[in-house]
């Protein structure tokens, strides 16, 4: 058992996608299938890293994070009336915790670089946040976008930084893909809820500049990893969600593949 | 005559203490703290890092001592420090968040707490290392510790070779376990010189 658990493609898909699903068969038809996408990603967390709070790593606290997205998707849902400020509001907070995720490494840094540094990552992961809860008008394109975002997310932060960051990454896409499983099944869009694609997009936005500042993948491989979600956008509105999807996907691989490949040919 | 004695004895006595004890500084070009770990329960891979500081102060009288040993972890060196083709090296994987997190964690230190003798042989060290941010007690063996003159130089100094494992998990090092191995041997060689 424990070697089976301690295997990297069951901690970072085969668990976290059979508990995401799990936990999204009764959300199937609520605003709160963000919640399938945090339990997946919480089975990863523990497994790849635990919860000791003793050395708190920006891994740990990533995995911290991630679970806390489930308190501004709630302030997003709730909220509602006033989406826009809410969102707004969560998706700096985020920005603040890209801050505090990366606190140990900024501290070592001199004061400008520090500050350099601290507002380009916090700047991506409220650009990410923001381009989610924007595109989560249309469950099936965000959460579509915000899969192809994290597992691309996971591929280039194996590539160029962290196992461990790229399967919390890889952990939390999957799970984004089993929370599309139902729809896909049922062929009907789930209902709109503007947080759908926030703890995904939260998780690889804060994987992506974690993977550059405390590792060492280039910053450029981001600026593609950046139009994920504007590109997945432009596939059409179509009424099948099975097609809907599919496009969403293959858009959005576009811009992932280009920055899995930054990665791949990264100079040595 | 008597009362002569004891005032000598009473003057002399701290600098006789203070000659017992003395501190030396550890030599970073003949000392390394090696490691090694069993990799998929085929092989061991050896690995060591290239630069260790710190301190040694030692009373073979009183039979005391300490032991303050800074290393920083991105000088980690397996033989695989960068590859051609791009690649990570595995290297580079030592220095990630997965083992070492030498960006987040730039030190790795070693405090000791106690010196254990066996007569007059120095036996093992206990003390604290902190390793990714995580400080646990271990137990050092010393295999062997020699002090006397440098056979040229004549600079009195000290060397010591000692062995201890540790569980990376300990520290929060989970990658790979159990393919690469939970236990970690280390081996630490020593060179130090008078102050």
């Amino acid at each position: 058992m424990e070697t089976w658990l301690s295997h990297p493609a069951v901690q970072a898909v085969g668990l976290p996608f059979i508990v995401a699903l799990i936990v999204a068969l009764p959300l199937a038809r609520t605003r709160w299938l963000a919640i399938a996408q945090v339990a997946g990603f919480a089975v990863c967390a523990t497994l790849v890293a635990g919860w000791s709070l003793e050395a708190l790593t920006s891994t740990r606290k990533l995995a911290i994070i991630g679970i806390a997205t489930l308190a501004l998707c709630a302030l997003v849902e709730v909220g509602s009336s006033n989406w826009r400020a809410a969102a707004a509001t969560s998706a700096v907070a985020l920005g603040f915790a890209a801050a505090w995720m990366l606190w140990r490494l900024l501290a070592q840094k001199e004061i400008g670089p520090a500050l350099l540094a601290a507002l380009l990552a916090a700047g991506y992961v409220v650009l990410q946040a923001g381009l989610s809860l924007h595109a989560g008008a249309d469950p099936v394109r965000s959460t579509a976008a915000g899969a192809v975002l994290a597992l691309a997310t996971g591929a280039v932060a194996i590539l160029g930084a962290s196992a461990v960051l790229g399967s919390m990454a890889i952990a939390v896409g999957v799970s984004a893909v089993a929370t599309l499983v139902l729809p896909w099944l049922r062929n009907e869009a789930p209902p709109r809820g503007r947080s759908i694609a926030l703890p995904v997009s939260a998780v690889a936005a804060l994987g992506d500049v974690a993977a550059v500042l405390v590792a060492e993948l280039p910053g450029y491989c981001l600026v593609p990893l950046a139009l994920v979600f504007p590109v997945s956008h432009l596939a059409p509105a179509l009424r099948p969600v099975r097609t809907r999807a599919a496009v969403a996907f293959a858009l959005a691989l576009i811009p992932a593949a280009a920055a899995i490949a930054l990665a791949w040919f990264r100079p040595a | 005559m008597n009362r002569l004695a004891c005032i000598l004895l009473t003057l002399l006595a701290p600098a006789a203490a203070s000659a017992a004890s003395a501190s030396y500084n550890i030599d970073p070009l003949h000392s390394f703290p090696n490691f090694s770990v069993n990799h998929l329960g085929m092989t061991t891979v050896h690995g060591r890092f290239e630069r260790m500081t710190g301190k040694i102060v030692y009373d073979s009288a009183a039979k005391t001592g300490s032991m303050e040993v800074h290393v920083p972890t991105s000088t980690v060196s397996t033989g695989d420090a960068k590859r051609a083709d791009g690649v990570r090296s595995r290297d580079e994987h030592l220095r990630s968040a997965d083992f070492f997190n030498a960006s987040e964690f730039p030190d790795m230190t070693f405090k000791s707490t106690k010196m254990n003798f066996a007569g007059d042989k120095l036996e093992s060290i206990e003390g604290n290392l902190t390793l990714v941010g995580v400080t646990k007690p271990v137990k050092l063996n010393v295999t062997s510790f020699n002090c006397g003159p440098h056979p040229y130089t004549k600079k009195a100094m000290c060397g010591a070779y000692v062995e201890g494992t540790i569980k990376r998990t300990d520290f929060g090092m989970k990658y790979g376990v159990p393919g690469i191995s939970d236990d970690v041997k280390l081996a630490i060689g020593v060179e130090a010189y008078q102050e």
